[in-house]
């Protein structure tokens, strides 16, 4: 079942650039889908559209077959973004004060706000943190955050944008396994990220963007075939090994 | 690398951190009010009082967090002596001011900055033809912020230092080597929040209803307001 599909989607920005052209997707409910491309590719741009951050030059986004313009703050409460940024996500001084921030711009009685919270940092393992200081926390911790806030607004898509930007080794790991775990628990989630390597092997779907434009759309075995000539690195040689076997090692999990 | 600063909250237990913010905020004013309308002896109490409260609540980690405000001092010393050249009337005039720095901090460092966005809705409301939900959250966002801001001012200060700005002799150049980026810095930073407050589907409705007051909430008060009277009896 299709939960969101963008149709012919273009965006020209002000000064004439054409940040996305003509892009056409679906996404279906419980997928796992990541959209890969170099710098400038129109990546983060088209996530702003997904949850109507900008409007389109031309071309639409539904979700639940409906344009996402119709009831943008019900759409937003269930498109949920999670920045590349955490510094620029959290936006108050303690955990338990962040993750409110959305489910109290929703106007939700307070007991439903705090049950929310409670649950959305149990779910990212912030639970012992909730009086802790937002700038004190490390950076996988203040993903986790991120993502946190976000959960606490009970979206049905979760959009990561760049999630392993600024992250060492433990951090990568934390992040993904909350990525992989939201996903197995029934969310959607879109990745948006250059770095393939850290997480593709878990994903069900690739889409490669280049200068603003879809340029492959298939299951990850297959897309990885193409993803070296539009300048994203993988972890092997896909003319002397199979690509199945190179998405095998695409995990930083393990 | 967890980040540091001055002007932070405190993520520890504290007795403040269970009052009203309200009657935190309203005592904060009257006790600087006071502060530079009482006299020496009203001082010397007062000011014994915010230390204690300073020293109970706010936890310095290092010297070089409070270099800004002491540097401040300094000149405003400076300034006092040159008009007065009197020293009592310097050192007056500094303690004056390093007890406001004292008291913002214990506000900052033991109140949540949405505690203090619902606390200034409750005052500014009845406040007609001005926006109570705009003014509460820039109030917010700017008690989050002025810690990265200055986070933000040491990483380009250093960054400059490590391309040799010490040795540049033209002051205008060393200020505009600091001031522009991190206005720059600033500005975007102040872009990236706006979008990803609009992605939390914020849109100036919130949920502004603090609890009533109670018995105990007036007892602070009551406290608060004796010591208060106690810096103007003396």
């Amino acid at each position: 079942m299709k939960l969101l599909e963008v149709k012919n989607l273009s965006h020209r920005f002000k000064d004439g650039t054409e940040a996305l052209k003509n892009v056409t997707f679906s996404v279906e409910r419980g997928e796992f889908l990541v959209i890969s491309g170099k710098n400038g590719s129109g990546k983060s741009v088209l996530m702003h559209h997904l949850n109507g951050l900008l409007k389109p030059t031309s071309g639409r986004v539904l979700f639940n077959n409906q344009s996402i313009f119709r009831d943008i703050l019900s759409i937003r409460q269930k498109v949920g973004l999670v920045f590349q940024n955490s510094n620029s996500q959290i936006i108050s001084q303690t955990v338990e004060m962040d993750a409110a921030f959305g489910p109290e711009n929703l106007n939700l009685p307070k007991a439903e706000v705090k049950k929310r919270v409670n649950s959305a940092l149990q779910n990212v393992g912030l639970e012992d943190k909730r009086e802790h200081y937002t700038r004190s926390l490390s950076g996988g911790e203040k993903k986790r955050l991120a993502i946190a806030g976000v959960l606490a607004m009970e979206p049905e898509i979760i959009i990561l944008d760049e999630p392993f930007t600024n992250l060492d080794l433990p951090g990568v790991k934390q992040v993904l396994k909350k990525i992989i775990n939201l996903n197995n628990n029934g969310h959607t989630v879109i990745c948006i990220t250059h770095e393939l390597e850290k997480m593709l092997a878990h994903a069900d779907r690739l889409i490669i963007m280049d200068s603003g434009e879809i340029v492959c759309d298939d299951i990850p075995e297959k897309a990885l075939i193409s993803a070296p000539s539009y300048g994203i690195r993988i972890p092997g040689n896909i003319e002397k090994e199979n690509t199945v076997d190179i998405l095998k090692r695409m995990t930083w999990l393990g | 690398m967890a980040e540091t600063a001055f002007f932070r909250y405190q993520d520890r237990s504290s007795f403040l951190k269970k009052v009203d913010p309200r009657i935190k905020m309203s005592l904060l004013l009257i006790y600087t009010v006071l502060l530079y309308h009482i006299s020496t002896g009203g001082l010397i109490l007062l000011s014994a009082f915010t230390i204690f409260l300073f020293m109970a609540n706010y936890r310095i980690k290092s010297i070089r967090e409070i270099k800004g405000a002491l540097i401040l001092s300094l000149f405003i010393g400076t300034a006092a002596f040159l008009s007065s050249y009197n020293l009592f009337f310097t050192i007056l005039a500094v303690t004056r001011f390093l007890m406001t720095i004292l008291l913002g901090l214990v506000l900052i460092g033991t109140t949540h900055s949405g505690e203090i966005e619902k606390a200034v809705y409750w005052f500014v409301k009845p406040v007609p033809f001005i926006s109570e939900t705009e003014i509460a959250m820039r109030v917010r966002l700017t008690i989050t912020f002025i810690p990265d801001i200055m986070v933000t001012a040491a990483q380009i200060k250093e960054a400059g230092l490590s391309r040799c700005i010490q040795h540049v002799k033209n002051p205008v150049r060393k200020i505009t080597a600091l001031a522009v980026p991190l206005l720059y810095a600033i500005i975007r930073r102040a872009e990236g929040t706006a979008l990803t407050m609009e992605a939390r589907c914020y849109s100036g409705t919130r949920d502004y209803t603090l609890k009533q007051f109670t018995l105990k909430d007036l007892l602070h008060l009551s406290t608060g307001l004796a010591v208060a009277a106690g810096t103007l009896l003396v």
